[in-house]
């Protein structure tokens, strides 16, 4: 887990609850309990304010799991 | 665990008690055009009753503060499940409540010992429901009176009216008056709120203001303030109703003329593919006859449309899930049938399989399809040309099984009801359009209907 996940996973956990501190980091977020679509709404809020990034319409749909997250956020060279 | 269900009834209650009439709230029709598909309870209306629950003891208590997330919507008649927890003063209760084994919101709670419960006005002048997009809210603010009417809330939630305060109850009230009326307003999303009680001092009016408006992503944070009642309210702007292309626009689609003969019954013709493939028909030189289950009102705008454009156009009622022998067509015989009936679409939990889910949906892909189907051959034997609105689900990866396989069910289905009368079928699985049912706040894409509709009615219309 790098850092960047870390800050992710902390993001996740704060739009979620508590129960999404252990969910595993390639784990899609639709297999979290009670994983609705305005929780990814909250998350890209929340990693835009966080990270200073930008998440395009095509983007959400790739913001699947606290790993692919971090990918497209590498890939838009935030740290 | 306990259990209890919101009636539209009851809904209509807390409208007038509350304020809050928007019309996602009040209005079948209207509130089935909205993300959620159906009239839905008020979220406020479920804290009450979780509250109403820890209070069902009796006891006379008040809130230093109360907080929710609303993560999905719980709609009239929807049965919840809350579990019995009992308040006491100096302790928080955390509440989860589910429907259909689903989280719909959370509730906490902090009490503390009683004081006076108060009187209050129990009714002010109603507002206007507000139309504003996320840019209007920038800087809006404004005032609602604190009123609280003990004696209509007891009837719903009689514990809570009993034992909490007024102008606490009132606050509570006022939150959702302001969402679902003022800001955002009519296109709101109550995503959740935090309100904090201190003391017993309060004002005859709340305060609110937009505080933090997320113009990309639709999000307003609303101040609230009564004097020593506070809160944070969340919420979205939703997407309004989808306008789908004019007649107008459609008619430079296709060649004039192009389906002159072609009588084409539209089933579920009043928004969305069903209201496209109309308006297509008609642009073409087809006659159109569409059915409407409780949407009469677009279904009329619909063939008001075509008409004004010289077109052949008429609707009818059909609930597909009821038993009809179609006689409302009287002497009219279609050549063709479009099939675009569908429930409320609903997409269950990954890794789960939902099998009320499923024959809801079913009930319209397959059930119905066969009914129509079979009552349109009762009248006729002739063979028709069959569009059966099929879907790419059937072969995503995306949770949602429950509607893949009822699209699939009615796939098989239509092809064996086509081989047995003779019927020409074309059975589209079409990828995500822009519709009423596909809008979001994720802005999702999805591909405009009119070219995808137009490529299947060809299909159809010109196949041997």
């Amino acid at each position: 887990m790098t850092e960047l996940e870390d800050r992710i996973r902390k993001l996740v956990t704060d739009v979620v609850g508590p129960h999404a501190a252990n969910h595993p980091r390639s784990a899609p977020f639709s297999q979290l309990a009670g994983w609705e679509s305005l929780n990814l709404v909250n998350l890209m809020i929340a990693l835009e304010d966080e990270l200073g990034v930008g998440f395009t319409p095509e983007q959400a749909g790739e913001l699947v799991s606290i790993e692919a997250i971090a990918r497209v956020v590498t890939s838009m060279g935030a740290k | 665990m306990i259990a209890r269900a919101f009636t539209g009834d009851d809904l209509l209650a807390f409208a007038r008690l509350s304020g809050d009439r928007n019309p996602l709230h009040v209005d079948p029709a209207a509130a089935r055009r909205t993300m959620a598909g159906e009239q839905t309870m008020h979220g406020v209306l479920g804290v009450l009753w979780a509250l109403d629950v820890a209070l069902s003891a009796g006891q006379t208590l008040s809130l230093t503060r109360v907080a929710t997330t609303f993560r999905r919507p719980v709609l009239a008649g929807e049965v919840m499940h809350c579990p019995a927890v009992m308040a006491t003063a100096g302790a928080t209760t955390q509440l989860s409540v589910l429907a259909e084994e689903r989280p719909r919101f959370d509730v906490t709670a902090t009490w503390a010992p009683a004081h006076a419960l108060g009187v209050l006005p129990d009714s002010a002048p109603p507002v206007d429901c507000r139309e504003l997009t996320i840019d209007q809210l920038v800087g809006r603010s404004g005032e609602t009176p604190l009123y609280f009417d003990r004696d209509a809330l007891a009837r719903l939630v009689p514990h809570v009216a009993a034992g909490l305060p007024a102008s606490q109850l009132a606050f509570l009230l006022a939150s959702t008056r302001v969402i679902g009326m003022e800001c955002p307003g009519l296109h709101s999303l109550y995503v959740g709120f935090d309100l904090r009680f201190e003391g017993e001092s309060y004002a005859p009016v709340v305060s609110w203001r937009a505080m933090a408006v997320n113009q990309k992503h639709g999000r307003v944070q609303v101040e609230l303030r009564c004097g020593g009642m506070t809160g944070t309210l969340t919420a979205f702007v939703r997407p309004p109703p989808v306008v789908q292309a004019s007649l107008a626009e459609l008619a430079h689609l296709v060649r004039p003329g192009e389906l002159a003969g072609a009588r084409v019954f539209v089933v579920g013709g009043s928004r969305g593919l069903g209201e496209i493939s109309a308006k297509i028909v008609a642009a073409a030189g087809g006659e159109v006859v569409v059915t409407f289950h409780q949407g009469e009102e677009d279904a009329q705008r619909v063939v008001a449309e075509i008409a004004s454009a010289g077109g052949s156009a008429r609707a009818i009622r059909l609930d597909v899930v009821q038993p009809d022998t179609l006689a409302a067509l009287g002497d009219w015989t279609p050549t063709t049938l479009l099939y675009f009936a569908s429930p409320r679409i609903d997409f269950g939990r990954a890794g789960a399989f939902s099998p009320p889910l499923f024959r809801r949906l079913a009930a319209y892909y397959v059930d119905g399809f066969a009914a129509v189907r079979t009552a349109l051959h009762a009248r006729s034997a002739t063979p028709l040309r069959v569009l059966y609105a099929s879907s790419e689900a059937i072969t995503s990866t995306e949770p949602g099984a429950e509607y893949a396989a009822a699209k699939a069910a009615g796939e098989v289905v239509a092809a064996q009801l086509a081989r047995a009368f003779g019927d020409t079928l074309h059975a589209p699985r079409f990828p995500r359009l822009r519709t009423d049912q596909t809008a979001n706040v994720l802005s999702m894409p999805a591909a405009e209907p009119a070219p995808v509709v137009l490529d299947a009615l060809r299909a159809v219309t010109s196949s041997r």
